[in-house]
């Protein structure tokens, strides 16, 4: 039995961010073989099928779904371990919705080799049954771990969280959604209960990190800040988490420059990011697994 | 002397305990989607089907635009030919004694309408969601709290009323009313972007209209969109 313990900070270098001390661990397991953990984000795509149109005021020529294939096709022809992931509201936006309620959206997403997303407060818009429908062309997992979809048609339709096995690291990957009410009509979200974001949060992560996982991402539809510091965000989140290690966020639209890093409640460190909306960027976080073995040979990850 | 090699003792310890923390590197790219990549042709070609049916639905010219239609608080003119395009839909025919207005949510505008020509794909663009109209009758008492919204908000579409000095004023009305209607969409009215006031609702009138199907109608009347970009939150 080895034991691991996980001390983590970021710190910010003129390179990048660095995140230092991730495992101090015993363990005979030594690979030397350079391995990068790659993951690829998004959030609010809003049903952007093509690029924005040249004569665009604010994103002439941006966008579109098959260039983002070529761009995610390139990193993976050079990656060995990648993630893609969305955070949500993948519906309403352009006409395509209309006209094919979802369904392209779906389909696109898993011609993309989506390995996971969660539900935004769009992705209710044409109800429950209108997910569930366009669901039925995607061929990746909805993470939802604080709705509580017992009670209606979504009960089996989503999971909580997911763990994936990329190299020598296991990655937990689990989703956060917005409060509902008052942002998505009653009669789209039925029974639906949302349950508090920080505690169940805080829950899955853990449960996470005891199930053996080295990283755990949360893909978040909270939103990234607010003025108003009762109204919970990803930044809030952030602060009174144990056991997040990235959070990828939406909902407010917001365009980072570079991930923001926030102390949580161990004081360690959590890595935030946002990319927009409409597909006009990619996040990428590429985490140098060879990196980690800076200094002593029983340091290792796993 | 023995807490001085302690002190110099754990100093040097703690330097060498820094030395080996281990390192994970982390970067990263805010990967931008635009005209310098390709585009895969392999998913362009599969998506091509779709955007050929769909453009045939949407590809229809409904009016012209001489102007640029914009979104912007506290008002503008998107937001004002929206919200009169719902209003004078809904009261055609109808002589008005009674205190009513058109109130719409900025944050529901989804787009704006460039000059040219206005297809239907724009206005989908604009009104993506397939919200219904509905006449709901409020307490006069209730006019403050909209008041308040409005002012806290920055401005939403209003039509048929303005905000003067923080004052929400409803036109076109003589005598005295202890309640007032209000045009507005179904999301709204369910409480919507947090317009809690519609709770106070006295009667609710379900139209069944979709906005949508409404903009486009007065869009097709119009022939060229009236342009009206003074602010009526003022």
């Amino acid at each position: 039995m080895k034991r691991r313990s996980f001390l983590k900070k970021f710190a910010l270098t003129s390179t990048g961010l660095v995140l230092t001390d991730i495992a101090l661990a015993s363990s005979n397991h030594w690979n030397k073989k350079r391995e990068k953990l790659i993951i690829l984000h998004t959030n609010d795509t809003h049903s952007n099928i093509e690029a924005f149109p040249d004569n665009h005021s604010k994103y002439p020529g941006m966008g579109g779904i098959s260039k983002r294939y070529a761009l995610i096709q390139k990193i993976r022809s050079e990656e060995s371990h990648v993630l893609l992931l969305d955070s949500g509201d993948i519906f309403q936006g352009t006409p395509y919705f209309n006209t094919f309620n979802g369904v392209l959206e779906m389909k696109c997403m898993t011609k993309l080799g989506y390995d996971a997303s969660t539900m935004g407060n769009h992705d209710f818009d044409i109800g429950m049954d209108g997910f569930l429908e366009a669901k039925k062309h995607a061929d990746f997992p909805f993470l939802c771990a604080n709705y509580d979809f017992s009670k209606t048609i979504l009960k089996d339709a989503t999971q909580r969280f997911k763990i994936f096995d990329k190299g020598f690291i296991k990655v937990g990957v689990f989703g956060i959604g917005v409060e509902l009410n008052g942002l998505v009509p009653r009669t789209a979200y039925g029974d639906t209960v949302y349950n508090d974001p920080i505690s169940i949060a805080n829950a899955t992560a853990t449960e996470l990190k005891n199930l053996g996982c080295d990283l755990v991402i949360c893909l978040s539809h909270l939103g990234f800040e607010y003025k108003s510091t009762n109204k919970v965000s990803d930044m809030t989140l952030a602060e009174n988490s144990k056991n997040i290690d990235i959070i990828l966020g939406g909902h407010t639209h917001t365009f980072l420059d570079e991930p923001v890093v926030k102390r949580n409640m161990s004081n360690k460190n959590v890595l935030i990011n946002q990319v927009g909306w409409a597909g006009i960027q990619l996040g990428r976080i590429d985490i140098d697994l060879k990196k980690a073995f800076i200094g002593k040979q029983n340091v290792v990850i796993r | 002397m023995n807490n001085l090699l302690r002190i110099l003792f754990l100093l040097i310890f703690g330097i060498a305990v820094f030395a080996c923390t281990p390192k994970l590197f982390i970067e990263s790219e805010q990967i931008k989607v635009c005209n310098l990549q390709q585009e895969d042709t392999v998913l362009s070609a599969f998506i091509s089907p779709y955007k050929a049916e769909m453009d045939q639905q949407m590809n229809v010219k409904i009016a012209e635009s001489k102007h640029d239609f914009l979104v912007a608080r506290p008002g503008s003119n998107l937001m004002n030919w929206m919200a009169d395009a719902v209003f004078v839909n809904q009261t055609k025919n109808k002589r008005l004694s009674l205190p009513v207005f058109c109130l719409l949510n900025t944050g529901g505008i989804r787009s704006s309408i460039g000059v040219g020509d206005v297809k239907l794909q724009d206005l989908f663009k604009v009104m993506p969601f397939d919200n219904t109209l509905v006449w709901v009758k409020l307490p006069m008492n209730t006019l403050k709290k909209i008041e308040t919204y409005i002012n806290s908000s920055g401005g939403e579409p209003i039509s048929n009323a303005i905000v003067e000095n923080g004052t929400l004023i409803i036109q076109g009305f003589e005598k005295e009313y202890d309640f007032f209607w209000i045009i507005t969409s179904n999301y709204l009215s369910n409480g919507g972007d947090n317009m809690s006031f519609f709770d106070d609702a006295i009667e609710t009138i379900e139209t069944k209209q979709l906005i949508r199907d409404v903009l486009i109608e007065e869009a097709q009347i119009q022939k060229v969109l009236q342009n009206d970009s003074k602010s009526r939150i003022r």
